[in-house]
């Protein structure tokens, strides 16, 4: 193995790759700086531009992006108390009081300190976890694979959104869409209204540029003129020397160390991503403290647990998605189409298959590490002035962006039409408090559940019950029921307990 | 008002659910092939969308039945009608950026868009908007052309 990656090393060792890398981390870095534009839209709008180069230059633009996004997002969070990415809305509650008592320069170095180390651990489980859970993963067949969908759907129901009813009812909407195309047993046309551009399904980029690019676009032109932020011009951030960080770093090692575990366990699970792994961290950090009461008043640990678990969850999410073929979160999600449209397909055998690429990958994970802390450290203060950028001109930029990935995919006019209707399916989801994430796992997953439902329905002679039967299966099936109840005893005692109070 | 958006939706998903229920048989085109002496239902065409029928239904009378346990609050109702004035027109300015980019060409109709639409949302700005829209317009082309060796669409113009 350590063959496979000194070799992978050296392929990836190319200007090309590195170039790629560092782009992606520093577009990231100014992506996951703005509010509203998040290290997921990002990857939306520019992952079509990968489809058209080599896998080892694309996919490590990409993961670069990703890692830059999700610490970009931080920055925003401490310097205007917005946080720039879903995954740092923890970082705010003590970055940003950090920031009001002129410790902005500390809060931002932690962060990217804590960020480096949790990124860190993420991708050492990825390069040793991933080969070694392949070698369980042969094993699966479509009863195991139904099951984990089904799990993976399940989580995601639940910590996408409010409302559990509401997440189910997002998937379900998800598999509708995904019927449409082909019958992937029987190969015929199915729900294609006789529209040959229906034959193929829908593009899941168009879907995704128009369920995040232009649903946030409607939103801000909803929104604008309404909540208008403080300037940040005046800030004044003081960066803290190295000396000095590396104290910081040594003095709350365990706090960074345990959110990083954290971060890296949840972010491995399918269907949780870095959304969850900040909170579960920052709770756990304030738990740990003996001074509790000074969370969401300036605590540092406050700022470096959650930063150091979003990281984590990076590398961590590949996981599941580079060998079950099961995406987490969206982000992978759009990993995976962008692996697909390389000619490489996740799942079980991608690593056995392709085992120069795979860990090529893994090695550019390890440089985007590196990459994220460099560009970070010392692109810091443009973020700062990206802040400023006029609201209009960006996102009509955006919208152009959208309009040029949605087109280059396939040169078709009608996926620029479903981009459209599906940035105002998601702006009426999100006027009707509904998550987005479920719809869209659902739809990236409908094929392997319904592929593997069907073939394992058809293995067992069409008894149900055979699911149950095998070990791996009935574990994982008797989780997701376990899980399932679970979520829906919390909600309901949470409504109840409303209920009563308003009572 | 709150019940009244959730109820809708619930009542929209579950009359599609039924509708996808019940014509399912008329949406799948049958077999491309047949296996010799099978019968299973899993292989019939017809099952996964009955079964994808039958999540939505479930889905919307679970959304329905559970609308007084949620709170009565929907980023919906606390919307403006201006500002959905507002979001109306932005539909239709990127509805006319498309049928543009398609028509007209890539590069016009983006320089076009983003100068208009930076001044209709306040950024009156044109000297700095304007060759802006077309650095980023004329450099994605490029980038698409000769970078990546695709088409953007051209149309009448360019």
């Amino acid at each position: 193995m350590l063959e496979d990656l000194l070799s992978a090393a050296i392929v990836v060792f190319n200007w090309q790759t590195i170039a790629a890398i560092s782009a992606g981390t520093i577009i990231g870095l100014m992506i996951g700086a703005i509010p509203g534009l998040s290290a997921t839209m990002g990857m939306a709008l520019l992952s079509p531009f990968t489809f058209f180069v080599s896998p080892l230059v694309g996919i490590p633009f990409l993961i670069g992006l990703f890692k830059g996004g999700t610490f970009g997002g931080s920055v925003s969070a401490i310097l205007i108390g917005t946080p720039g990415t879903a995954a740092n809305a923890a970082t705010l509650l003590d970055g940003y009081e950090m920031r009001k008592q002129g410790r902005a320069g500390e809060a931002m170095m932690g962060a990217l300190n804590a960020s480096l180390v949790g990124d860190a651990f993420g991708t050492v489980a990825l390069i040793f976890g991933a080969p070694a859970l392949a070698l369980i993963a042969i094993q699966f067949g479509p009863h195991e694979f139904f099951a984990l969908v089904l799990f993976s759907l399940t989580m995601i129901c639940y910590v996408s959104g409010r409302s559990l009813a509401k997440g189910v009812l997002a998937a379900s909407m998800g598999v509708f869409f995904a019927l449409i195309g082909t019958d992937p047993i029987g190969g015929t046309p199915r729900l294609s209204f006789g529209m040959p551009q229906l034959q193929g399904g829908l593009n899941v980029i168009a879907l995704v540029t128009g369920l995040f690019g232009i649903t946030e676009v409607l939103i801000q032109i909803e929104t604008f003129g309404r909540n208008r932020k403080p300037v940040v011009e005046s800030v004044a951030v003081h960066l803290a020397g190295a000396g000095m960080q590396l104290k910081s770093v040594v003095k709350h090692l365990w706090t960074i160390v345990r959110s990083s575990l954290v971060g890296t366990f949840i972010g491995a699970l399918p269907g949780i991503g870095s959304e969850t792994s900040p909170w579960v961290a920052y709770g756990l950090a304030k738990r740990a403290s003996k001074t509790p009461d000074r969370f969401g008043k300036g605590a540092f640990e406050g700022v470096l647990a959650p930063e150091a678990a979003n990281n984590a969850v990076c590398a961590a999410a590949m996981i599941p998605m580079l060998v079950f073929g099961i995406p987490g979160d969206i982000v992978t999600a759009i990993l995976m189409s962008a692996l697909i449209a390389q000619g490489l397909q996740p799942g079980p055998f991608l690593i056995a298959e392709h085992r120069d690429v795979i860990f090529g990958l893994f090695m550019s994970v390890l440089f985007a590490t590196v990459a994220l802390y460099v560009f970070g450290r010392l692109t810091m203060r443009w973020w700062i002035r990206i802040l400023t950028i006029p609201r209009p001109l960006l996102y009509s930029i955006v919208v152009a962006f959208c309009v040029v990935g949605t087109y280059s995919v396939k040169s078709s006019s009608f996926d620029l039409a479903v981009m459209f209707a599906f940035g105002i399916v998601g702006y009426a989801m999100r006027k009707l408090d509904i998550a987005i994430a479920p719809m869209l796992l659902a739809f990236v997953l409908a094929k392997i559940l319904e592929e593997s439902l069907r073939r394992g329905l058809v293995q067992s002679d069409g008894n149900i019950l055979a699911f149950f039967e095998r070990p791996i299966t009935a574990v994982i099936l008797s989780l997701t029921v376990l899980v399932l109840i679970t979520f829906a005893v919390l909600e309901w005692k949470r409504r109840r307990g409303r209920l009563t109070r308003n009572s | 008002m709150t019940w009244y958006l959730e109820g809708a939706l619930a009542a929209v998903v579950f009359t599609a659910g039924a509708l996808l229920f019940y014509f399912s048989p008329d949406l799948v085109h049958g077999w491309a092939f047949s296996i010799p002496g099978t019968t299973d239902v899993a292989l019939e065409p017809v099952f996964f969308p009955r079964l994808a029928s039958l999540l939505l239904v479930a889905a919307s009378v679970l959304v329905f039945v559970t609308i007084p346990m949620r709170p009565n609050v929907l980023p919906a109702v606390e919307t403006a009608a201006a500002e959905y004035g507002r979001v109306g027109l932005g539909l239709a300015a990127i509805l006319v950026y498309l049928v543009s980019v398609v028509t007209l060409g890539f590069v016009v109709s983006t320089v076009v868009f983003i100068s208009a639409a930076s001044y209709a949302g306040g950024y009156r700005n044109l000297v700095i908007a304007v060759p802006i829209a077309a650095i980023v317009a004329v450099s994605l082309r490029l980038v698409f052309r000769f970078g990546l060796h695709v088409g953007l669409p051209e149309g009448l113009l360019l």
